[in-house]
């Protein structure tokens, strides 16, 4: 699903996942290539061959639910989860949107994300007061996702910053093409944020009273709504000052055509004013040894006053 | 810089304790620092980066409250800097995080005048909130400036400053909302006997949303001009595109009326005449003035 060249999608793949397994107390991060694939396949509830299919892609794709409970206290969430990819092809990083997977059992953690994406999960991990609680472990996950997304918007808007000084220069239409795929990028991230602000709503529903997840979702739910708060402001702001950018440009147009126009005004000054000396008729100081020096100095004297009132009144600015 | 200030605050009972200052602290203050509170390094680490992170943590042993704290370039500027500080609350110590020193701490963990624990944390937030209320002042009072130089721009760079001081405003507004939702889940911890504290709390609280409202609408207003600004930037521009345009009108006139008489073909009675010059002339000049006057007239030759 590419929602737009910005921000590039990528949906779990076994080939995006990592080759190696850290495990940290009660929980898994990650999975390897086949023992991990088929372990996280079982928890789903599907065969152990399912994501080695050649189809897998395509399921992978139409496998929508968020949010689902396939045994008593068993959870299956799929989040919208938003990371930097270095592409060492074309030598740039690209911001992709991926799903995080968390399988919550009553006992255990399991947490899959695309290999790239896995650092931001270290991170957090490492940080960790307690490796063994499950739910300070599913806490900090879910948090990983909403902070990709705050993550992303700051990427977005960094890049928006730079096109905004490249276009001080501009008169193509080159940088503002890309300035509102940003902005629908940006857009993308606050329908992510929601996306993903209404899974957790409905867990929280869905869970009892008792359980003790229900105190670590109306954390994150906290945190979610400050999250896309600002996410939404940043966007907001964003996307209102766009039309300013097009009169940038417009500007830079309209000041070279300004100073265009101003070199034509100069070279006709001369022009107009020598013309009645074209006449075929008797002229005044026809037989004046220095007349024809004198017409110069007077028309080109002429244009050179006009240019210099002109610099004083910004004429010239460009 | 690792420094610990004994009996700078005291706890609910009354009891005094220590604040510890962790300012740009080096990789063995904060494993020293780590290891004494019972906090994990990379937590405290990661306080110190720019990076999204919870305003307000509450984990086993501790808890973290992260500001960002404005702090000018220089006095009477209207740019400043966003100083992240964090303020751990751990058994024993108050402990501030952060790479730049921030001045107020000092006044506010006064040992020869302590504060209950609580209190100096709202304290904390409403001298954050006060800053941010200044910020958004002095951003203001720039943009009076702008709109004053707006009338005969023809550059970009107005706009482009225009645009500078909507990131600034929108930086307050992120912060000023980061610390509404910081104070928004403080509120089961405070304590609820005191209806000092419930009544600071409410003050912070109203202070905090009348200094989002006012960036907001500082912002709001900025927003719906930036586009006006842009047009009166190129409407400025276009003005003179007008008086060059009717200049070089005025400059083609001689070119068809003094023309005239200047093809190579017999033109009757010209070439004899020693008033045809000054007939000529004196006509072209007659329909220069003339043309000149209309185009005044009907603002062709003004500049703004």
């Amino acid at each position: 699903m590419d929602l737009n060249p910005w921000l590039w999608t990528r949906w779990r793949t076994p080939a995006a996942m990592p080759a190696t397994v850290p495990v940290r107390g009660a929980f898994i991060l990650g999975a390897d290539a086949q023992e991990g694939w088929r372990g996280y396949a079982q928890a789903l509830g599907l065969s152990p061959a399912w994501f080695v299919a050649p189809r897998a892609d395509e399921l992978l794709a139409t496998y929508g639910a968020r949010l689902e409970q396939p045994s008593s206290g068993v959870w299956h969430l799929h989040l919208p989860y938003v990371y930097d990819l270095a592409d060492a092809e074309q030598g740039e990083e690209r911001l992709m949107e991926s799903v995080l997977g968390v399988i919550v059992g009553p006992q255990s953690l399991w947490v899959l994300s695309p290999g790239e994406g896995l650092e931001a999960v270290y991170h957090d991990v490492e940080e960790m007061s307690d490796p063994d609680s499950r739910e300070q472990a599913l806490l900090r996950m879910v948090l990983v996702a909403i902070h990709s997304h705050d993550m992303g918007a700051q990427r977005i808007v960094q890049r928006l910053k730079e096109l905004r000084t490249a276009l001080r220069k501009s008169m193509t239409n080159r940088e503002l093409r890309e300035i509102v795929k940003l902005n629908r990028s940006m857009g993308d991230l606050v329908v992510s944020l929601r996306d993903l602000g209404h899974t957790l709503r409905t867990w929280l529903w869905e869970l009892e009273e008792t359980d003790q997840l229900l105190p670590i979702v109306e954390e994150l739910q906290a945190e979610l709504r400050r999250v896309e708060d600002g996410v939404t402001l940043v966007w907001e702001r964003y996307t209102s000052v766009t039309n300013c950018y097009t009169g940038i440009v417009q500007n830079n147009s309209h000041s070279v055509m300004k100073v265009m126009t101003l070199w034509l005004a100069l070279l006709m000054i001369p022009i107009a004013l020598i013309m009645p000396f074209h006449m075929e008729t008797h002229l005044p100081l026809g037989h004046w040894h220095f007349t024809w020096y004198f017409l110069l100095a007077y028309g080109f004297g002429a244009s050179l006053f006009m240019a210099w009132w002109g610099r004083r009144h910004g004429f010239f600015d460009i | 810089m690792l420094e610990r200030v004994l009996g700078a605050f005291l706890t609910g009972n009354g009891r005094s304790r220590d604040w510890l200052q962790l300012l740009a602290p080096s990789d063995e203050e904060l494993e020293q620092a780590a290891a004494s509170l019972g906090v994990p390094e990379p937590f405290l680490r990661r306080r110190l980066e720019d990076k999204p992170a919870r305003p307000f943590v509450r984990e086993h042993g501790f808890l973290a409250l992260q500001f960002t704290v404005p702090h000018h370039h220089a006095p009477h500027s209207s740019t400043f800097d966003l100083l992240p500080l964090t303020v751990i609350l751990v058994p024993g110590y108050l402990v501030t995080l952060s790479q730049e020193p921030v001045r107020f701490l000092d006044e506010l963990l006064d040992p020869a005048a302590p504060r209950k624990r609580w209190e100096l944390v709202l304290q904390i937030i409403h001298e954050i909130a006060r800053r941010y209320v200044r910020m958004s002042r002095d951003v203001g009072q720039e943009l009076g400036q702008i709109e004053k130089e707006l009338r005969r721009a023809q550059r970009v760079n107005i706009i482009y400053q225009a645009l500078e001081v909507n990131d600034r405003l929108l930086d307050l507004d992120l912060g000023l909302l980061q610390l509404e939702h910081l104070l928004e889940e403080l509120r089961p911890w405070l304590p609820k006997d005191s209806a000092d504290f419930q009544e600071y709390y409410e003050d912070s609280r109203i202070e905090l949303r009348q200094a989002r409202e006012q960036v907001d609408t500082e912002q709001e207003t900025i927003n719906s001009l930036l586009n006006a600004y842009t047009y009166v930037v190129n409407n400025n521009v276009n003005n003179i595109f007008k008086f060059m345009a009717a200049l070089i009108i005025l400059a083609t006139i001689p070119l068809f009326i003094p023309g005239a008489a200047a093809m190579n073909v017999p033109l009757g009675p010209l070439p004899d005449s020693h008033s045809a010059f000054y007939l000529i002339t004196g006509g072209l000049i007659l329909v220069e003035v003339t043309t000149g006057l209309i185009f005044y007239r009907i603002g062709w030759l003004r500049l703004r």
